[in-house]
């Protein structure tokens, strides 16, 4: 098991700086999330640590061995792809066995091995199936056996969950961060939703134009961004002249803590999410703060309706 | 500083490296000396234009490139015409039989050109049988003899090189943009002409191009059928092997202009297609579309009558060469007498033509799939001159090339003379376009992230080109081998140039035999060839369907 | 995918067999000819029934062979050249060995070189065919003059004479029998507009034979030939006049193998042998010791006929502005 640093990293595309500068340090058995919107450069970072990338500057080692300068294929990496990158020419077992065999790894072993892979991602007995046969949650889970079965030093994954519907996704990156963590490898993991990153990320890179924009834990970025983009990219912000306010540090004025200060306006917008209650609220200069309460039945809101709120003074965020 | 080149770069470095030494060597080395002797003067010495001059002054000569153009154009035009509704026909409506057409379609190929002249004279010249036939019952019909019957002739004969490529289109067409149309409100009809043939286009065009640029160097056709009427590439063969004065400084401008004419479409077709590359992510054939009776039955009409009529010289070659022939002269009596003479002194140029034709199209797919992998997954400038080069033998014309070849390899470190590898070298440099085009479109179906799962996965990029790459293209690989094969087991227009002694093709054995007035040699080689080429066809359609249901 | 693996193993394997044999021990000669192939056959096999030489043969027509002689004169690969006109063999003369063919003496001595390097074999004459099925025999014409008559446009098959030696030769000749310079010309012109210009001599032939032209203008051997095979195919020896046209054999320098080579100039022109090919493919021959009326195709004797003088070297030399010049008039007149 081995820690990831970068030092330095940079690549430009043209006239365009894809990684420009990027110094970073990855522990032993952390899941570590690079976030971002695209173009920001996260997958070229991730394809620098791959090697599918040349850096024009900088270096990445695992633990002390530099690898940037190292062909691809002798990195010791299990990846993980957006389209699965399953081979249609291989049956699942064999794409399980695919590299167990570059590394010599042969007969009874190499069936175990396969095997133990295969039910670790919930497909024992699929061995025999084609590429063809299977669903798209499958294909993903045929992929990641076959990233984990190596035994790599370090698992990559390239926004694995984004060409799954909405409930697998949830499902699926439970199961990702369950096995990294029962596995301990390393894992470097890039996704443009900050909500799939912060379910499954011990820390996260946020980064923007090729530059980290903030490293930290999930909660630690939300709820203190370092940057207004790092405030909007987290989650909704209601930029107050005061400070960044997220819309679950507000409440109706009703319910809130005698001595938080206020807001007051009109109900512009009301949205009923089943446990939340999310409401737009213009004031009096115009502007929309947004708020979010959770479910009230005794609680009615109308659009036009006039309202006070408050917030938690301990919960705004000042940004630079 | 020390040149380095980064390490996931370095096969397709070295892939691309071997691919310049090849085409530079065999293609534009040849071509060099070809165009050298064009800018020569009369004693060989000092550099001039005035062949040039010389040969566009000429009325005669000028009067050949715009025979040569129009009816070019006019072949085009007309197999487009022809093969864009069979296209359709066989892709997307009921047709019974399909495979069977698509089988014939591919036929034609198999027969070298100038024997379809030769059968194409006796059914329709102007003591044809047919032509007589219909004459008899009151038919006027004039004769196959110029630009009108260079035309049908080349229709007739090169109608696949459209078809194949815009059938494949048809059924790549995402059946979702179509059904977007209807949706807005688009007729079928409409749907047709303004969404389905645009998105077909491109495939259309790349056919189109190859029966022009086939029309420009063909000269078996015209040869026969264009009686007094002056052609470019009959006019340079001529010129490179007249009996009386070859001439190869004028030999050279012929061979550097028909050069230049087919790389100037070749460079508008890519332009042109450049900007309109159209993504079809179809993921299944689009549905065989519900028509009506009538509809249904002129279809099936169509298509069976075209692809019959295309094959009226072949079935006149196969019957002639049962026939009795006495010297030159043909009797209507069952004989076969013809296939004893040609097995009596033909087995050696049969066997001659099918190692020839293997070797060659092994080199081709050797060499032509590799450089396709560069072409298509580097983006950099000397990928594309790698492309470009590697497109131009489309553009040279089988005798330019083999003269070529002669004056280059005749004498110095590499004498290729004489050999049977010259033939071999020229066919797989001549094929190696088709190669080329055939991979590239497969590889740009495939995914790259599949490459680099193998490599992450431990696999060397060579390792991982032929582990994955390679079984991938396999169905691709294969019909462009068996196609390659059976277009150079078919080949006369280099082979007459270059082949010497014991290694003599059956084409030439057809040659020299018509030349000598031998029909029924001919005709018995012809119809050997036909057999012999129709094995691997067959073969690769069993493999192909095996293939499709295997994986 | 395991089978199909095996299956393409297989077929290679059977695609190995069919490598052409190893190499032989025998004797063998390489023989670049420009007759055709029937011509070449006969004669190949009987060479080889009789000596026990394999013959290599490279056919090309004859530009085409010389320009291979001229290309490889540093390595020749080849022993003999064979079928090609006298005036190809007179400018290549550098290229030959000398050898005093045992066949010299019945030869005449027009038809050979003084010091030895070539050797006549046959002689073409220059002839009009006509098909009788769709030209009845008796309304043909008689000579070159009646070919003049408007009646004939489109009608006569001749071949390029870019791309034919006799074609060439025919043309060259009807300027000087019609008065030479720009006399000859103008009636040359006007024999033009009467014809159809194929690109090689086979079709002038083949078109005739087969009815597709009722007159074509050819060499003397394809009218016997196409008759002999049941064609309704005359041959017109012109009143006005025709030459012989001589084609030979020469030892290539430096060959391979030259006693081989010599061996095939002696074989060539033996008495035995050029019966033998006069009755398959009516060929006349240079040897002046055959009797031809008692022969198939009864071609007549050179006696018989009117002969011209054609200056071939002089029209060998202005070749190519010849040729230039009929490209041109073919262009004029169509």
């Amino acid at each position: 098991m081995t820690g990831i640093v970068i030092e330095g990293a940079a690549r430009t595309f043209g006239t365009v700086r894809a990684v420009d500068g990027v110094d970073l340090t990855v522990g032993d058995g952390e899941f570590f999330t690079l976030l971002g919107p695209s173009g920001c450069g996260k997958t070229t970072l991730l394809r620098m640590i791959a090697g599918f990338c040349e850096l024009d500057a900088g270096q990445i080692r695992f633990g002390t061995r530099r690898i940037d300068t190292l062909p691809a294929h002798t990195r010791d990496i299990g990846m993980v792809f957006q389209n699965y990158a399953v081979f249609p020419n291989l049956t699942v077992a064999g794409n399980v066995a695919y590299g167990l065999k570059a590394r010599k790894v042969a007969g009874a072993e190499l069936a175990k091995r396969v095997e133990e892979a295969l039910a670790l991602v919930q497909l024992a007995g699929y061995g025999e199936r084609w590429p063809h046969q299977l669903s798209g949650g499958q294909l993903q889970r045929v992929a990641i056996a076959r990233a984990l079965v190596i035994r790599p030093q370090v698992l990559l994954f390239d926004e694995p969950l984004s060409n799954l519907d909405a409930r697998l996704r949830v499902s699926m990156r439970a199961e990702i961060r369950e096995l990294q963590k029962s596995l301990g490898i390393t894992a470097i993991y890039v996704t443009h939703d900050q909500e799939e990153a912060m379910s499954v990320s011990d820390r996260i890179a946020l980064m923007q134009s090729g530059k980290l924009e903030q490293v930290g834990a999930p909660a630690e970025i939300y709820r203190k961004p370092a940057s207004r983009f790092a405030a909007e990219f987290m989650g909704t912000t209601n930029l107050m002249p005061f400070g960044a306010l997220r819309p679950e540090a507000l409440r109706l004025a009703a319910e809130a803590p005698a001595g938080w200060p206020r807001l007051e306006g009109q109900v512009a917008h009301v949205e009923m999410l089943g446990p939340i209650t999310r409401v737009d609220v213009r004031l009096g200069d115009g502007g929309i703060v947004r708020a979010a309460f959770l479910d009230e039945p005794a609680r009615a809101l109308r659009m036009g309706d006039a309202v006070a709120l408050a917030y938690d003074p301990a919960r705004v965020v000042a940004l630079p | 500083m020390t040149l380095s080149i980064p390490h996931q770069q370095r096969l397709p470095v070295v892939i691309g490296a071997l691919g310049f030494l090849f085409l530079g060597l065999f293609l534009l080395y040849p071509l060099f000396s070809v165009f050298s002797a064009s800018v020569l003067d009369g004693e060989g010495e000092k550099f001039t234009f005035a062949n040039y001059v010389k040969i566009l002054s000429r009325p005669f000569y000028r009067g050949a490139v715009t025979n040569t153009l129009l009816i070019g154009v006019a072949a085009t035009c007309t197999t487009i015409l022809m093969s864009v509704p069979l296209a359709f026909a066989l892709a997307r409506l009921p047709v019974p039989g399909k495979a069977a057409i698509i089988a014939l379609a591919a036929m034609p190929l198999v027969l070298p050109s100038f024997v379809s002249a030769y059968a194409i004279v006796l059914l329709l010249g102007r003591a044809g049988i047919f032509t007589q036939g219909l004459n008899a019952i009151g038919i006027g019909f004039g004769s196959i003899y110029g630009a009108g019957g260079i035309i049908l002739v080349y229709t007739l004969t090169l109608y696949p090189y459209v078809l194949l490529p815009t059938m494949a289109a048809f059924k790549a067409v995402d059946v979702s943009v179509e059904e977007a149309a209807q949706s807005l409100g688009s007729s079928p009809r409409r749907t047709l002409w303004t969404v389905t043939l645009p998105i077909v286009l491109p495939a259309i065009l790349a056919g189109g191009l190859l029966v022009f640029i086939e029309t420009l160097e063909n000269f078996g056709v015209p040869f026969v059928l264009a009686e007094d009427m002056p052609i470019f590439a009959v006019e340079a063969f001529k010129l490179f092997v007249g009996e009386t004065a070859p001439n190869p400084s004028s030999a050279g401008v012929l061979g550097v202009l028909l050069i230049l004419m087919a790389s100037l479409v070749l460079l508008v077709q890519r332009r042109f297609l450049s900007r309109r590359r159209f993504a079809t992510g179809a993921r299944s054939a689009p549905p065989i579309l519900k028509v009506g009776l009538g509809l249904k039955v002129a279809a099936t009409v169509y298509c069976w009558a075209v692809v019959l009529l295309a094959l009226v010289p072949f079935f006149a070659i196969v019957v002639l060469s049962f026939m009795e022939f006495r010297g030159p002269v043909l009797h209507p009596n069952f004989s076969l007498a013809n296939f004893e003479a040609l097995f009596d002194r033909a087995m050696r140029p049969l066997m001659n033509t099918l190692l020839f034709a293997t070797l060659a199209a092994i080199g081709v797919t050797l060499v032509g799939v590799p450089i396709a992998y560069v072409v298509t997954r580097v983006r950099s400038a000397l990928a594309s001159l790698l492309d470009v080069i590697a497109t131009l033998p489309f553009a040279v014309a089988g005798t330019v090339l083999a003269i070529g070849f002669v004056v280059s390899f005749n004498s110095g470190w590499l004498i290729l003379t004489g050999g049977p590898f010259i033939m071999v070298l020229v066919y797989t440099v001549r094929k190696v376009p088709f190669a080329v085009r055939s991979s590239s479109a497969i590889l740009h179906q495939i995914d790259p992230a599949l490459e680099e799962a193998s490599i992450s996965l431990g696999r060397s990029p060579l390792q991982t080109f032929g582990r994955i790459l390679v079984p991938l293209m396999l169905g691709g690989i294969l019909s462009g081998f068996v196609l390659t094969w059976v277009t150079i087991a078919s080949e006369l227009s280099a082979t007459v140039v270059l082949y010497s002694g014991q290694w003599r093709t059956l084409t030439v054995v057809m040659f020299q035999a018509l030349e000598g007035g031998g029909g029924g040699l001919a005709t018995a080689a012809a119809s050997t060839l036909i057999i012999v080429t129709l094995v691997p066809i067959a073969l690769l359609y069993r493999l192909l369907r095996r293939y499709e249901l295997g994986a | 995918m395991g089978t199909m693996t095996r299956r393409i193993a297989a077929l290679g394997l059977v695609l190995a067999t069919l490598l052409p044999g190893g190499a032989q021990a025998q004797k063998k000669v390489v023989i670049y000819t420009s007759n055709e192939s029937t011509l070449n056959d006969l004669v190949f096999a009987a060479f080889t029934k009789e000596t026990g030489i394999a013959v290599e043969p490279v056919v090309a027509g004859s530009g085409v062979v010389i320009r291979r002689l001229q290309a490889e004169k540093d390595r020749p690969l080849g022993d003999i050249i064979w079928g090609v006109s006298r005036s190809l063999l007179q400018t290549n003369k550098a290229l030959f060995a000398p050898y005093a063919s045992k066949n010299k003496d019945a030869i005449p001595v027009e038809y050979r070189d003084p010091t030895d390097l070539w050797i006549g074999n046959n002689l073409h004459l220059l002839v009009i065919l006509q098909n009788t099925k769709i030209l009845p025999a008796d309304q043909g014409p008689k000579g070159w003059d009646d070919l003049l008559d408007p009646k004939w446009k489109g009608k006569i098959a001749f071949t390029d004479p870019a791309n034919s030696g006799s074609a060439y030769s025919t043309v060259t000749l009807l300027v000087d029998m019609w008065g030479g310079g720009d006399a000859g010309w103008k009636k040359v012109t006007a024999l033009f507009r009467n014809l159809k210009i194929l690109n090689r001599s086979s079709l002038v032939f083949q078109g005739v034979g087969n009815g597709e032209y009722p007159l074509g203008i050819s060499l003397e051997y394809a009218g016997p030939m196409w008759a002999a095979g049941g064609a309704p195919v005359k041959t017109i020896y012109p009143a006005d006049g025709t030459i012989a046209a001589m084609e030979g054999v020469a030892v290539i320098k430096n060959g391979p193998n030259p006693a081989e080579a010599q061996a095939f100039v002696d074989f060539v022109n033996r008495k035995d042998v050029r019966e033998m090919i006069l009755k398959a493919t009516f060929r006349r021959p240079t040897r002046t010791d055959l009797d031809l009326s008692t022969l198939p195709g009864g071609m007549p004797a050179l006696s018989s006929l009117k002969m011209l003088k054609y200056d071939e070297d002089g029209w060998g030399d202005k070749r190519k502005e010849t040729l230039e010049k009929i490209k041109d008039l073919i262009q004029e007149t169509r």
